[in-house]
């Protein structure tokens, strides 16, 4: 008994450190109360940290910036309301079901001058009709990135996608409403469509093209269309942008017949503590020179003509995922936010890639 | 001893709060589904919609709440066909992989406790070395070698441009310039046996190295073979062993996730990915949690059976 006592002691020593450590870490970290600070919710990887440490030396307003890795754990954690942040930045059609529930509150114009270096065709998109909401911080479409050694004729059309010259040489989205979404527009149907017989269509099309596809796959399209294993594949532009900086093989296009285009906005959430702060930080994102930065870091297009004209509006446009033709853009459309048909789609593509 | 029957709180504690909740967790996400506050529109007399809801209030706004109710509608959605042969799948690549597994390991925990074998610690050090490696790590290293741009292929284009003869050869047996080594189930199934072939030759190995070596000896000394002594002594006393190398794979192979979507190129999802997919990309929770209960059963009913083969065993060694 005794020998289990004596035990005891350094295990109780040790908890209590641990114990200690812990309070004092969350003391240190926790923020000044002097000092103002906004609370920044953003994707990982989505903004040039120097932005940051500019705006507290210029405002004097303190960041605390979090980053989130999917729209979903974005949305629960504003939705269950014990969190607060004063500026998020979610994908369209979250923003459309954000504002739908209340989440989000109105921007006040007023306070954001720099607004006009947001070219005005990116507002008014159908997630914000009013363009009320949500301030345009990327912009990006879905197309198909080739390998120019190996693809010759440049692709225009979703065809190649079906085309058995590349039979085992093409990389798919493993991403149900991406790659439905795309196969709906093959099928000339709206890409958020949600009738039963439309999608039929889309999942008989991919069911053909399934013996054709190499794999299904998300983040390891970068690694593996750069190493050469496919010819074709089915890519974001972000991704493409990557890609092509890597490899000089490779080129992209969004195909003819019209694509995906999508926006991550900056938002206010409705419970935001700080929202002058956070409009000012919204202000200053949209400054040329900041978006400029942010642009050089992250690699997505952005809506910002004044950054554009800054770095040389000829260099920006060159690039083919910065600037797609306006006819293909204007057959490009926002993936709307789907509520419960989100389990239809779900099961489609579950009956698709388990076909076997 | 009375005294120290407070020492057993904090693992209670423990138990309660991360196996417990969590578990209560599941199975109550696994009966309720969320559904849309139901409605029905109704004109109003200047031409804009208003909504009634269920309470006979009318709203101006179209209403957008969830609610979560009781529902067996997912466990309707789990038994259709599609789910069902997932799971079927799953099944039988785990146990091809235990299988696997076991054909592997059990000689090696054999060799390595062989009489003569030298620094078998050393050799098992070795066997346990590439599991301080993330497994994601170690899965990527498997692709980068079966890729169709990776290193086994350039090494058979290489073959194939020093030897003409084997070009000619390979031309002849019907392989391609680039042969597809990765996304099928063989190689998910290669992924995983990787990865869980430690968990099986571990615990065979502890069990071998126990037996005592004078019953071996008296084995021989009675006129025994070698085949013999390993087929009446060394095999029935190293069963325990098995079964938990067995359990120990078998389990972990059921729910696999991310090596199937990596080797397979997502050709081969197990339900593992399918429920996965439901906490991430579809965000429908509750489907994903009655998966996760039928898997759990599964599971379940596989422990049950080893245990009463183990028992069974337990009160007479001998299997034959």
């Amino acid at each position: 008994m005794a020998k289990n006592n004596k035990k005891i002691v350094p295990i109780a020593i040790v908890c209590a450190l641990i114990a200690v450590a812990a309070v004092a870490a969350f003391l240190l970290t926790r923020p000044s109360k002097e000092k103002e600070t906004i609370s920044v919710y953003n994707w990982g990887d989505y903004i040039d940290t120097a932005c940051l440490d500019l705006f507290e030396q210029e405002t004097g307003i303190e960041v605390i910036y979090e980053v989130f890795e999917t729209n979903e754990d974005m949305y629960a954690k504003i939705a269950e309301g014990g969190s607060s942040y004063d500026v998020i930045i979610p994908s369209d059609y979250m923003v459309e079901r954000m504002i739908e529930e209340q989440l989000l509150q109105k921007i006040n114009w007023d306070n954001i001058p720099n607004i006009v270096n947001i070219d005005p065709r990116f507002l008014h998109e159908d997630y914000d009709p009013e363009a009320a909401y949500s301030v345009p911080y990327t912009w990006g479409t879905m197309g198909i990135l080739y390998n120019t050694k190996r693809v010759t004729t440049p692709p225009t059309s979703w065809q190649t996608l079906l085309d058995p010259a590349y039979a085992n040489d093409m990389l798919m989205l493993n991403s149900p409403r991406d790659t439905l979404g795309i196969a709906l527009v093959m099928c000339g149907h709206d890409l958020n469509s949600t009738d039963p017989a439309d999608l039929e269509d889309a999942k008989n099309l991919l069911l053909e093209q399934k013996p054709m596809v190499l794999a299904y796959v998300v983040d390891e399209v970068k690694d593996k269309m750069i190493a050469g294993e496919a010819s074709v594949a089915l890519v974001w532009s972000g991704d493409a942008t990557f890609c092509m900086d890597e490899s000089d093989d490779l080129d992209y296009v969004v195909p003819e017949e019209g694509s995906n285009i999508f926006y991550d906005s900056i938002c206010i959430p409705a419970n935001a503590r700080n929202v002058s702060g956070a409009e000012k930080f919204i202000d200053f994102l949209c400054r040329a020179d900041i978006a400029a930065m942010n642009y050089e870091y992250v690699g997505y297009a952005i809506p910002n003509t004044a950054a554009i004209e800054l770095m040389g509006a000829d260099e920006y446009n060159a690039s083919p995922v910065n600037n797609p033709p306006q006819e293909v853009l204007d057959k490009c459309h926002v993936f709307k936010y789907l509520g419960d048909d989100t389990k239809l789609y779900d099961q489609i593509w579950t009956e698709i890639i388990s076909d076997f | 001893m009375k005294k120290n029957r407070a020492l057993i709180v904090p693992f209670a504690l423990w138990a309660f709060l991360f196996i417990l909740v969590p578990l209560a967790l599941i199975v109550w996400y696994g009966v309720t589904v969320e559904e849309s506050v139901p409605y029905t529109e109704i004109a109003q007399a200047d031409g804009s919609v208003a909504y009634r809801l269920e309470d006979g209030s009318v709203v101006a706004e179209r209403p957008w709440q969830k609610r979560t109710v009781l529902s067996i509608t997912n466990f309707k959605r789990m038994l259709e066909p599609t789910y069902l042969r997932l799971l079927a799948r799953s099944l039988r690549v785990a146990l091809v992989t235990t299988l696997v597994c076991l054909l592997l390991g059990y000689p090696v925990s054999l060799i390595l406790t062989g009489r003569d074998f030298k620094h078998p610690a050393l050799w098992l050090m070795l066997i346990i070395l590439p599991m301080w490696m993330n497994f994601l790590l170690r899965t990527y290293s498997w692709m980068s070698i079966l890729e169709n741009s990776g290193i086994l292929n350039s090494w058979l284009a290489g073959l194939r441009e020093a030897a003409p003869a084997v070009d000619r050869l390979l031309n002849r047996m019907g392989i391609e310039d680039r042969v597809i080594f990765l996304y099928n189930e063989k190689a998910v199934v290669l992924g995983m046996v990787y990865n869980y072939l430690p968990f099986m030759i571990m615990p065979i190995y502890t069990v071998i190295e126990k037996i005592d070596r004078s019953l071996l000896e008296a084995a021989a000394d009675l006129g025994a073979n070698p085949v013999k002594s390993f087929v009446r002594v060394t095999l029935p006393y190293s069963i325990p062993g098995v079964l938990e190398g067995i359990t120990m794979v078998f389990v972990p192979s059921v729910t696999t996730f991310v090596v199937s979507q990596l080797m397979g190129g997502g050709k081969v999802p197990l339900i593992g990915d399918i429920i996965q997919n439901q906490f991430g990309k579809s965000s429908d929770w509750h489907f994903g949690a009655t998966l996760s209960l039928l898997v759990m059963v599964v599971v379940l009913a596989f422990m049950g059976t080893l245990n009463r083969v183990d028992k069974e065993d337990g009160e007479e060694v001998r299997i034959f």
